[in-house]
């Protein structure tokens, strides 16, 4: 599963400069978007899109898993 | 395969801070502590909700890592010393819309610690039903915690464990009463002398006037 973070847009009275870190690959913990050189109050929204591939040899049946968005 | 967050807005703030770090500048933003053996301290968070639903939300501390000023959270079942030491209440609860919920965050230090840094978040999180593609979505928001533990009393090695307090103020008291009983030792040595002294000084003055006798 791949992640792609799209367009950032930030808001806020203070500022930072946001990067994306388009992902090709979800598994354990992963940096997505980090923020540097920040000051003041800010925020950042974005709407990401996951794009699963299944593989040709996949075996049928019911597949589950979770995905965390984090930040601290 | 998009994925909508139908989580709203959730956010994470400190209430009240400790009046021990009101000067440290990064005290209103994370959680800032100096932690001593034996101690316990509290500080009120505010877990707030924009949305216009209620939210379920839990309450929970989890490990992190801070390797040359490169904070890191750590994977959500990792734990540290700072964690089994963090308890919140409440731990889960119901934001209602456009509200908030207070918890209060309680760090218990144990006596015997590992005098050195501590790093972990204080997680608020809310989780959506799986959808029919089979994928939950979590989203969590976490206030960071920088916490420097105990005072080094040996430095033998960085795993020295640092006595709790009560050696301390033990060791004071032992300090005292042998600072007494020298005191009492060195007077009765000098009355003694002094004694010896007077009895010489009587002696000579007998033994003058018999010879002017």
């Amino acid at each position: 599963m791949s992640y792609s973070s799209g367009v950032i847009s930030a808001h806020g009275s203070g500022s930072a400069t946001f990067v994306e870190h388009d992902q090709t690959d979800l598994t354990g913990q992963k940096s997505v978007v980090t923020a540097a050189s920040a000051s003041g109050t800010y925020s950042a929204t974005w709407s990401p899109t996951f794009t699963l591939v299944v593989p040709a040899g996949a075996t049928d049946g019911s597949y589950t898993g979770t995905i965390t968005h984090s930040v601290a | 395969m998009p994925i909508s967050a139908e989580v709203g807005s959730l956010g994470i703030r400190i209430a009240q801070i400790p009046s021990a770090v009101q000067s440290n500048p990064k005290s209103g933003i994370y959680i800032v502590s100096h932690l001593s053996p034996s101690t316990s301290v509290s500080q009120r968070i505010e877990v707030t909700n924009s949305s216009a639903s209620p939210m379920n939300v839990s309450i929970y501390p989890g490990a992190a890592t801070n390797s040359g000023e490169n904070f890191v959270a750590l994977p959500d079942g990792v734990t540290n010393e700072l964690t089994s030491w963090t308890r919140i209440s409440p731990a889960s609860g119901v934001i209602p819309a456009h509200g908030h919920i207070d918890a209060i965050v309680t760090i218990d230090t144990p006596a015997l610690v590992t005098p050195g840094e501590q790093f972990g978040v204080i997680w608020a999180s809310v989780s959506s039903a799986p959808g029919l593609n089979g994928i939950m979505n979590v989203n969590r928001v976490g206030i960071r915690m920088y916490d420097s533990v105990g005072t080094i009393m040996q430095t033998k090695s960085a795993s020295s464990l640092v006595k709790p307090p009560w050696i301390s103020t033990h060791e004071l008291e032992l300090q005292w009463i042998l600072i007494a009983a020298l005191t009492a030792v060195l007077l009765r040595i000098i009355l003694r002398k002094a004694r010896k002294w007077r009895k010489k000084r009587r002696k000579a003055a007998k033994a003058r006037a018999r010879r002017q006798n």
